[in-house]
């Protein structure tokens, strides 16, 4: 039978539409041009592999060209010569609707397993094996500019001061001597009773926050809470992980335009939001584990964070931390 | 513009670009490029390119015709094994010392235009239509130092207002330099069009933001603000709106001003070009694009990104079909010449840095 294709020549742009005649049993493909009559054996031609429904490429030995929209003459062509055309499979994954569901579930299933579990494992190994010295570069810069935008000088007492800062170290003294251990006391004002630690080991308390508390041991169970972020890198792996979710979203969307970042925008947000939720837990269990140690009762951490969300604005100390009913099971089913 | 034989004896026809891409079908191309690409751990990234860039030329079709990609995947993955080599290195050395990495960016920079011509280069040469190969000026570096590096450089000390000189120079670089087999590109737009495109857009962007103020303020004084002790979670509700009209600002009102630009320097720019006897008409317009890019936008957010490639399939039909040829009926006056080959790197690095080079 007849197919219609288009024939050109490779030197000019002209167009001739040709009567191709496809003879699967001689393994040959032939057509009248003008006056000539071409044959060309299929062996000698290159013939590209189905893409969608896009016409098919054959090139001819000549250098000629040759579209052929029906595809699927090409095809029975190519099964009857038994001749190779690289890439051929991909087009049978495609158009099979098993694989194509396949391919979706894999696809997903890597996604979520690499931005769950792959990130942050690689993240944490990054984040150790960097030594602790490169961390203290940020901390000394971030509180100077803390203290331009958001803190005024602290109003508590020399006593309370000195009374917190020997909690403080006895927290700390059981950690690596490479962190520059300090604790710093500022009025936390639009912030109010807040607590932060830096990476270099400088945590800040809040006037607002102790002021807040009822004993020594709940600022003190904070302030675990605060230098388990220090151990645990947290600063370092937020920025590998926030990094690497833009890489993973890039290669997904295939492009680096602006479109495919604000389209990266959502999951980039809950996915980052998750991380920062598995700090805050792991923070938790350091400042359990310590009060455990210290026969301290973790009842204090839940009492000031109970306190804490009663009367907290949007700014403070939980905005950016689970509920406090999630973080009471942590240290109540244990 | 219609077919007019009878007074000057030059037919004149008008050819709109088609293009026949389906979203459904491409949604297979692309989950089967995305799933090999992970099972083969980054390498067959190659030929998904080849093969995405192949579909969209394939059905991108003028006078009948479609368009081919020629790169071998090979070629690709050279590149971008090169790329992703120098990123590493870059990476070593700042983390050893910040400031070695520093000059390695500033000699990175210098290679800038280099590299830009290159992926120019790699692109036309292996782009056909009716297997006439496109080309580009390999000689074109000097312009091309001064588009992308020394004009960049100069504007940030002018407030921005040589942008829509770089922008006429930057579309200025991407079609004189380029050829269809022996026949060249040529551009005749004028500088006007393309600052009045900036201040169309800014005043677009202005009279945006002006009336979503006042549709805000005179909402807020209809509600009326709230006092009281009852009004405690009414702030908070305000404390949580703020930022999150902020990002809905940010998001979607000052990309209207990136597209409404774009497209009007496009359009400035492909109404002025030429290639041998034919002209082009390039016809966007700034709302339906709005349009198309938010809607995009949000089917590809609520879709977790599954309707990726239905919204690609979309913005490259409606960009594809407000392009018109105008000119003799018979396309068959362009000539081969000679064919040259082009490797990778440029195109891959340019891709890697998303160097924007305001191609056609």
């Amino acid at each position: 039978m007849d197919r219609v294709a288009y024939f050109y020549d490779g030197q000019g742009s002209s167009r001739t539409t040709v009567r191709l005649k496809i003879d699967c049993q001689m393994r040959l493909i032939k057509f009248q041009l003008g006056q000539e009559q071409k044959r060309y054996r299929t062996n000698d031609l290159v013939i590209s592999p189905r893409l969608g429904s896009t016409p098919r490429r054959i090139e001819t030995p000549d250098g000629c060209i040759l579209d052929v929209p029906d595809n699927e003459a090409i095809d029975q062509l190519i099964n009857a010569s038994e001749i190779p055309v690289p890439g051929r499979w991909i087009h049978r994954l495609e158009s099979k609707f098993r694989y194509v569901i396949l391919s979706v579930v894999i696809t997903v299933l890597f996604v979520w397993l690499l931005a769950g579990y792959g990130i942050p494992v690689i993240a944490k190994h990054v984040a150790f094996m960097v030594p602790v010295t490169a961390n203290s570069v940020l901390g000394e810069d971030v509180l100077v500019a803390l203290d331009k935008v958001i803190f005024s000088e602290s109003q508590l007492s020399i006593n309370d001061k000195q009374k917190l800062t020997k909690r403080f170290f006895s927290v700390a003294e059981s950690m690596s001597d490479d962190y520059k251990f300090r604790l710093v006391f500022r009025r936390g004002g639009k912030i109010g009773a807040n607590a932060f630690a830096l990476p270099d080991g400088t945590v800040i308390l809040t006037d607002e926050l102790v002021e807040k508390a009822q004993t020594l041991s709940e600022v003190e169970l904070v302030l675990a809470h605060e230098l388990g972020h220090v151990v645990y890198r947290h600063s370092l792996r937020q920025v590998i992980q926030s990094s690497t979710v833009a890489l993973l979203i890039m290669a997904i969307t295939g492009d680096v335009s602006s479109a495919a970042v604000l389209a990266g925008a959502l999951p980039t947000l809950l996915v980052e939001s998750h991380y920062s939720r598995e700090f805050e837990k792991e923070a938790d269990q350091f400042a359990y584990d310590y009060a455990m140690a210290r026969g301290i009762s973790p009842r204090h951490f839940i009492n000031l964070l109970d306190r804490l969300s009663d009367t907290d604005g949007d700014l403070g100390f939980l905005s950016t931390h689970p509920s406090v009913q999630d973080r009471s099971q942590i240290f109540s089913a244990q | 513009m219609n077919t007019d034989s009878s007074s000057t004896g030059e037919p004149s026809s008008r050819m709109p670009v088609e293009f026949t891409g389906r979203g459904g079908e491409y949604f297979r191309i692309w989950i089967v490029n995305l799933v090999l690409t992970i099972l083969t751990l980054g390498i067959y990234s190659a030929w998904a390119k080849v093969r995405t860039k192949r579909y969209f030329y394939r059905n991108t079709i003028i006078g009948g015709s479609p368009f081919e990609y020629h790169a071998r995947p090979i070629q690709i993955l050279k590149g971008r094994a090169m790329v992703v080599g120098a990123y590493l290195a870059y990476g070593l050395v700042n983390y050893l010392n910040p400031i070695l990495g520093f000059i390695v960016i500033l000699v990175f920079l210098g290679f800038l235009p280099w590299l830009v011509v290159r992926a120019s280069v790699f692109n036309a040469r292996n782009s056909s239509w009716r297997d006439i190969r496109f080309n580009f000026n390999p000689d074109a570096k000097a312009e091309a130092a001064k588009v992308f590096l020394l004009f960049p450089f100069l504007s940030i000390f002018t407030l921005g207002l040589l942008t829509p000189y770089i922008t006429y120079r930057g579309w200025r670089f991407a079609i004189a330099n380029a050829r269809l087999g022996t026949t060249s590109f040529e551009i005749h737009a004028k500088l006007g069009k393309y600052y009045a495109a900036f201040f169309i857009s800014l005043l677009m962007l202005v009279g945006i933001l002006v009336s979503l103020f006042i549709i805000g303020f005179l909402t807020l004084q209809r509600i009326g603000l709230p006092y009281g002790p009852e009004s405690m979670s009414a702030m908070r509700m305000q404390a949580m709106l703020v930022p999150m009209l902020a990002a809905a600002f940010f998001i979607l009102v000052i990309p209207i001003f990136f597209i409404a630009y774009r497209a009007l320097t496009r359009n400035a720019s492909l109404n002025a070009t030429q290639l041998g006897p034919y002209q082009f008409e390039s016809t966007l317009h700034v709302g339906a694009l709005c349009w198309i890019a938010f809607s995009n936008l949000l089917a590809i957010v609520l879709s977790v990104g599954l309707l990726m490639p239905w919204a690609r399939v979309r913005i490259t039909r409606y960009l594809a079909t407000n392009l018109i040829m105008h000119g003799p009926p018979d396309l068959d006056a362009f000539v081969q010449g000679t064919r040259l080959e082009a490797r990778a790197l440029g195109e891959e690095a340019s891709d890697f840095f998303d160097v924007d080079i305001g191609g056609v």
